[in-house]
């Protein structure tokens, strides 16, 4: 067995984007991290406020945001789940179980280039190393020691000079053995191990044999959510179009990443932007076809967002993208018909992304004789309706006046731009007595500038233009 | 190939868009036909009468000027659309130079409605189409070549 820990040290931090500093995050008033300048000044999490205060009062604290660290460590999950299907979500890391094959990648070495490949361009610190238990693995990490031992390796001797401060201990148990002058992991492992189980417990005595390997590593294991949610706090709020799509393009960064590992899809998700007076506007994509491209993606979110003026300034924003069922493989080799479907579907995405889902129609024929029921215009996305028989015709108009167009009648002749000489009709229409009657002479008129037109007379006697013969 | 065919006309109803029947026709069967901010309905009747495969039909409504620039350039240049038609009430040079440049680039055939205003130079195939008594007179004007004569084509 062989366990991957990775460990973000600075997770409170990391959930901020674009930190000033010195910057430091509180909870219940405790400073909880701060980053490398406020520790210059000699702070350490731990510290009240006002003890933060005091040594550095240029320090600029922000309230810890547990939600978006969990939304973190669910993406760093994840990603992981591409290298093991054994997880454990701890609050400041990972934890991922290997056989002793570590399977797909084969070598360990392999596993933490992966990890750091997956880090690259996040800007978060982290430490990752392997070991033969979970709890050396993640001694090694919280220690900072990027490393990885094997079984076949003396790894027990280098847990012995590693701090036992981050073992699962009971804070009695550390504070008792600080007292007795013990620092280090060996200090522990050197005593009787009965005088120990006496004077400090079972419990303590379970983590020491966890830690060594002679008692079985049990874990509950993490189960991968079909979704992918990131939340992004601005520590100063942002007004302009390119910060926004700053933080959106950190996010699809790390959404491209989880797609791929999950090999999932998306065909919606939403875009929310809060505002710092907490007024959120949603804006929700609908794909026509799901998509695993995380420049795609961001390609929609750019579109929509060209030319976007927020109305307050942006406190923080967040995609939720439930994932889409399909174990559908990625298609290399198109066909040419399928690459241009394919290459259709983003081209509407593109154009409901920027234009809205209202504006781009398709046309479809109904089975009504009134000429203005007869054709539908209708979003894309929405199933082409059911079509009937509709008797086509050639001597009906290319463009349709819709609603039909009141004419004037001079000397009772109607007129357009001068008066109507009509070409060919009546053709009578009498049809919707079950809903709103219709009684029409059609006629194909034109004009004295050679425009044909397609007029008809109501039964009151009134003439109006109905379409263009174009 | 790719060429953005300027069509100038003051009316309606004058068989300006049979003229383009021809080549919207197999082409829709094919491949897919976009239209920019067509002025009125398009009669889905009269264009399955044409033989119009209505299923390959994209309208496309923008609500401004540039919305509908943009809208044609994309067409333009994406390879799933085979031929753009864009209507508009005014066009100024720079924009339709630019159109006319994604055209060459994508390749794609593609014709442009305006008004005949007569202000700007003529692109490389102004079609400025009148209506007469026995059918639409065009009078073709290229840039940089021999002019041609008026023609008429008959409804």
């Amino acid at each position: 067995m062989l366990w991957l820990a990775v460990v973000l040290p600075d997770l409170p931090l990391d959930v901020f984007l674009q930190r000033p500093t010195p910057f430091g995050v509180i909870e219940n008033h405790v400073l909880v991290a701060c980053d490398e300048q406020a520790r210059t000044y000699g702070l350490l999490p731990g510290l009240t406020m006002a003890q933060a205060y005091s040594l550095c009062p240029a320090l600029i604290v922000k309230e810890r945001d547990r939600s978006a660290e969990e939304a973190l460590l669910e993406n760093l999950a994840v990603f992981s789940y591409s290298l093991s299907s054994r997880i454990v979500v701890r609050p400041e890391g990972i934890l991922a179980r290997f056989t002793d094959k570590v399977s797909p990648l084969g070598d360990p070495y392999a596993v933490l280039l992966k990890v750091e490949e997956w880090f690259k361009g996040m800007r978060s610190r982290f430490e990752a190393s392997m070991a033969p238990t979970s709890w050396a693995a993640w001694l090694c990490a919280r220690s900072g020691l990027r490393c990885v031992w094997t079984a076949q390796e003396p790894w027990r001797l280098s847990m012995r000079p590693l701090s036992f401060y981050e073992l699962p201990l009971s804070k009695d148990v550390k504070n008792a053995c600080l007292v007795l002058g013990f620092t280090c992991v060996g200090d522990l492992l050197d005593l009787p191990r009965s005088g120990f189980l006496r004077r400090f417990g079972k419990d303590a005595v379970c983590v020491l044999e966890r830690l060594m390997g002679e008692r079985p590593d049990v874990e509950d294991f993490w189960e991968a959510p079909l979704r992918f949610r990131r939340r992004l706090i601005f520590s100063f709020p942002v007004e302009t179009e390119d910060a926004l799509l700053f933080a959106v393009n950190r996010i699809a960064h790390e959404w491209g990443a989880v797609l791929q590992a999950r090999r999932a899809r998306v065909s919606r998700f939403t875009l929310d932007i809060v505002y710092q007076d907490r007024s959120l506007q949603s804006e929700a994509f609908t794909l026509v076809r799901p998509e695993r491209e995380a420049g795609i993606l961001l390609g929609l979110v750019r579109e929509r967002l060209r030319g976007f003026k927020p109305s307050a300034p942006i406190a923080e924003v967040s995609v939720l993208a439930p994932f889409e069922p399909s174990a559908e493989q990625s298609l290399t080799f198109w066909a040419d018909s399928e690459w241009s479907e394919q290459e259709f579907q983003v081209f509407l995405d593109r154009l409901h992304a920027r234009l809205g889902a209202g504006s781009v129609h398709r046309l479809s024929l109904c089975t009504d004789h009134r000429p203005e029921r007869a054709t539908m215009e209708c979003g894309w996305i929405s199933r082409p309706l059911d079509r009937g028989s509709y008797p086509v015709s050639r001597h009906r108009p290319l463009w349709l006046v819709d609603p039909p167009l009141l004419l004037d009648v001079i000397h009772d002749v109607p007129s357009l731009a001068g008066p109507l000489q009509i070409v060919a009709g009546p053709e009578r229409l009498e049809t919707g007595w079950w809903d709103d009657p219709v009684v029409r002479d059609y006629f194909v008129a034109m004009n004295a500038s050679y425009e044909h037109l397609w007029v008809f007379r109501s039964s009151e006697g009134e003439w109006f233009l109905q379409g263009y013969f174009c | 190939m790719g060429v953005l065919t300027e069509l100038r006309t003051q009316q309606t109803g004058i068989g300006e868009l049979r003229l383009l029947m021809p080549v919207l026709v197999p082409l829709s069967q094919k491949a897919r036909v976009l239209w920019v901010a067509p002025p009125y309905k398009p009669y889905a009747p009269a264009l399955a009468a044409h033989g119009m495969d209505l299923d390959h039909l994209l309208v496309v409504r923008p609500k401004t000027h540039g919305e509908a620039l943009w809208t044609v350039s994309q067409g333009l240049l994406s390879p799933s659309i085979a031929i753009v038609v864009g209507w508009f009430t005014g066009m100024r040079e720079n924009e339709f130079r630019a159109l006319a440049r994604q055209a060459s680039e994508g390749g794609r055939l593609s014709f442009c409605f305006l008004p005949d205003d007569r202000v700007s130079r003529p692109s490389r195939l102004r079609l400025v189409l009148q209506s007469t008594a026995s059918g639409i007179r065009i009078i073709p004007t290229r840039k940089a070549a021999r002019p041609l004569a008026p023609f008429v084509v008959a409804p």
